[in-house]
């Protein structure tokens, strides 16, 4: 369970939304790429507060979340890629002793492969083995169709597995 | 299986992300960016009786063109503070299309200023801007131009919600709402959630590109709509409601809730917000910080210390609140007329080195314009601070008693005066 439920009959409030789900954007922007992860989840829900009234109904609000989380993300990649063409890449972050722990040796290689993934792919999976999403809502999170969702995921899968082949057979 | 691996993998992942304890106030400082775009000028502010406006502490120093905020810090035994004006500047930034309209604050009777101006955000070219400059019962002004970055020209729209004192803390007892209408737009009602309504008021100010409404209602009052009707009382638009994020704070606690009776608590939270509650509703905020910088860890201790105060309180509509100087005992809290009223104070549970307290309040006529003295005493009532407050002026004239708006001409070099 990656996203707790907000449980109330009446119409959340802006708070009540963000207390259940804010650190759920946050992981998702990281897990799709991004350097800043709370920048992008904080400026996600900063832009819901201004459309909350506007959406359709109460349960579009975290559907919204998730789009603009991939859109910001998927924006702020691409400048750091135009930035990058200009300057050398920075030095991979440092992570802690805790954090090498919990990202335990039999994850490592996959997750390398998972960074390697054309942005697409690596959306779709994220979504659907992260959030455990349909593909419908897959879909609008990330703005296509089901289909090339089905189409992303199968290629992905199948990119993690040649990669995974590769490594083992080095 | 792959799959597998691929959910334990991005769920150690995750784990990994951790969150930062001001993201709330971060969040709602982009949200009230978002929505307020143009600050014309936030004028001097003590902090210690300031307000909060629309949930942002006024923590951040001298106003600007693009600040989000400002506040400066009247220091105990120090001249009165100058207040700048916030309407004078705005005026001078943007100018009014038309004539000003004032209308009077229902919590403290002061003067609210309301303007159109020529919009200068990039894609609102040719609309307009509905700006504002209010006055602070505690001293000072604050103003703003609002424009809405979705939809500048506001298309397929008879009227819309602007702003009003519906985000401020202190919690008013009563409550001003405003937004801009179409000329086809004649009546207003807010309407809340147990059905009740409160019929507003639609000013038409000369020369003005577009109507302004307004509504009063009390504070305790669950809107859910603005309804804009027209002609046959036919209702053009139903405005729901788009409340600022509860001026609370979701950062997680830095310890217990202390109870200060009559169902008061407060809570320090671990993003320097002290939030106080009463009866289960947000009464009061205090951030917490020695500077306008806000640091995490900082002790109540350490904000009294870095403002030169023995003390920091507010004042609800029924209740006086606030911290003090660790050691004492008792806080009086004495009017000009030499009535006074008196707090027992018990030492915060937050090792913060500092005492809370809470009594009911109430006075006759505004504490600020007569100012006020709070001292403090020790457990053996012996005087061990004293802080006064000096009496704040009002900047501009009010309407007068029982007229609810003016109207003034445009480019006049000061605020409208009633006549």
């Amino acid at each position: 369970m990656t996203e707790a439920q907000v449980l109330s009959r009446e119409r959340p409030t802006f708070a009540e939304i963000f207390a259940a789900h804010y650190s759920a954007m946050v992981r998702l922007a990281g897990l799709l790429g991004a350097d800043d992860p709370e920048d992008i989840a904080q400026e996600s829900f900063a832009r819901l507060h201004l459309r909350q009234a506007r959406l359709r109904d109460d349960a579009a609000a975290v559907p919204y979340l998730r789009s603009t989380v991939c859109n910001l993300t998927r924006n702020r990649i691409r400048h750091l890629r135009i930035v990058r063409l200009r300057r050398p890449d920075p030095p991979p972050p440092e992570r802690s002793g805790e954090q090498t722990f919990l990202l335990a040796e039999r994850h490592r290689d996959l997750l390398a492969a998972v960074d390697r993934l054309p942005r697409r792919q690596r959306e779709a999976l994220v979504l659907r083995y992260w959030l455990d999403l349909s593909e419908r809502e897959i879909a609008d999170a990330m703005g296509v169709s089901p289909g090339s969702v089905k189409s992303h995921t199968s290629r992905a899968i199948a990119a993690l597995g040649r990669a995974l082949k590769e490594d083992s057979d080095d | 299986m792959i799959e597998d691996d691929l959910r334990d993998a991005l769920r150690a992942r995750a784990s990994t992300y951790e969150v930062s304890p001001h993201a709330w106030l971060e969040v709602r400082r982009r949200a009230a960016r978002s929505r307020r775009l143009r600050w014309t000028l936030l004028a001097a502010v003590p902090l210690a009786t300031g307000a909060v406006l629309a949930g942002i502490p006024l923590v951040v120093t001298h106003g600007g063109p693009d600040a989000v905020t400002g506040a400066t810090t009247a220091v105990s035994g120090e001249p009165t503070p100058t207040y700048k004006d916030a309407y004078a500047a705005g005026v001078a930034e943007n100018p009014p299309i038309g004539e000003t309209l004032t209308l009077v604050n229902p919590a403290d009777g002061k003067s609210m200023l309301l303007w159109f101006a020529r919009a200068k955000a990039k894609g609102a070219a040719g609309f307009a801007d509905l700006c504002s400059a209010t006055q602070l019962s505690s001293g000072g002004t604050i103003g703003s131009c609002a424009y809405d970055s979705r939809n500048p020209a506001h298309t397929g729209e008879v009227g819309w919600y602007v702003g009003g004192t519906d985000g401020m803390l202190p919690r008013p007892g009563k409550l001003i709402t405003y937004g801009a209408a179409r000329d086809a737009v004649t009546k207003v009602e807010a309407v809340a959630d147990d059905g009740s309504r409160f019929p507003g008021t639609i000013y038409r100010p000369k020369g003005a590109p577009l109507a302004i409404w307004t509504v009063s209602y009390p504070a305790q009052a669950k809107l859910t709509a603005y309804e804009l009707s027209g002609a046959g009382e036919k209702v053009l638009q139903r405005v729901k409601t788009d409340p600022m994020p509860v001026p609370g704070s979701t950062a997680e606690p830095v310890g217990p809730a202390a109870k200060l009776g009559g169902g008061v608590t407060a809570r320090l939270h671990r993003d320097q917000s002290l939030v106080w509650r009463q009866d289960g509703k947000v009464v009061a905020l205090f951030v917490v910080a020695s500077t306008p910088q806000i640091e995490p860890g900082e002790t109540l201790a350490d904000a009294l210390k870095g403002n030169r105060r023995p003390v920091m309180s507010r004042f609800t509509h029924d209740r006086w609140l606030g911290y003090a100087r660790a050691g004492t005992g008792r806080v009086v809290l004495t009017f000009k007329d030499g009535t006074s009223i008196e707090a027992d104070a018990m030492p915060d549970p937050w090792g913060g080195d500092a005492v809370l307290f809470s009594a009911p309040y109430a006075h006759e006529g505004d504490i600020y314009a007569e100012g006020y003295v709070i001292t403090g005493y020790d457990r053996d009532g012996g005087e061990v601070w004293r802080d006064e407050a000096k009496p704040v002026s009002d900047l501009w004239a009010s309407p007068a008693p029982g007229d609810p708006a003016f109207s003034g001409p445009a480019g006049q070099t000061g605020p409208p005066r009633w006549r």
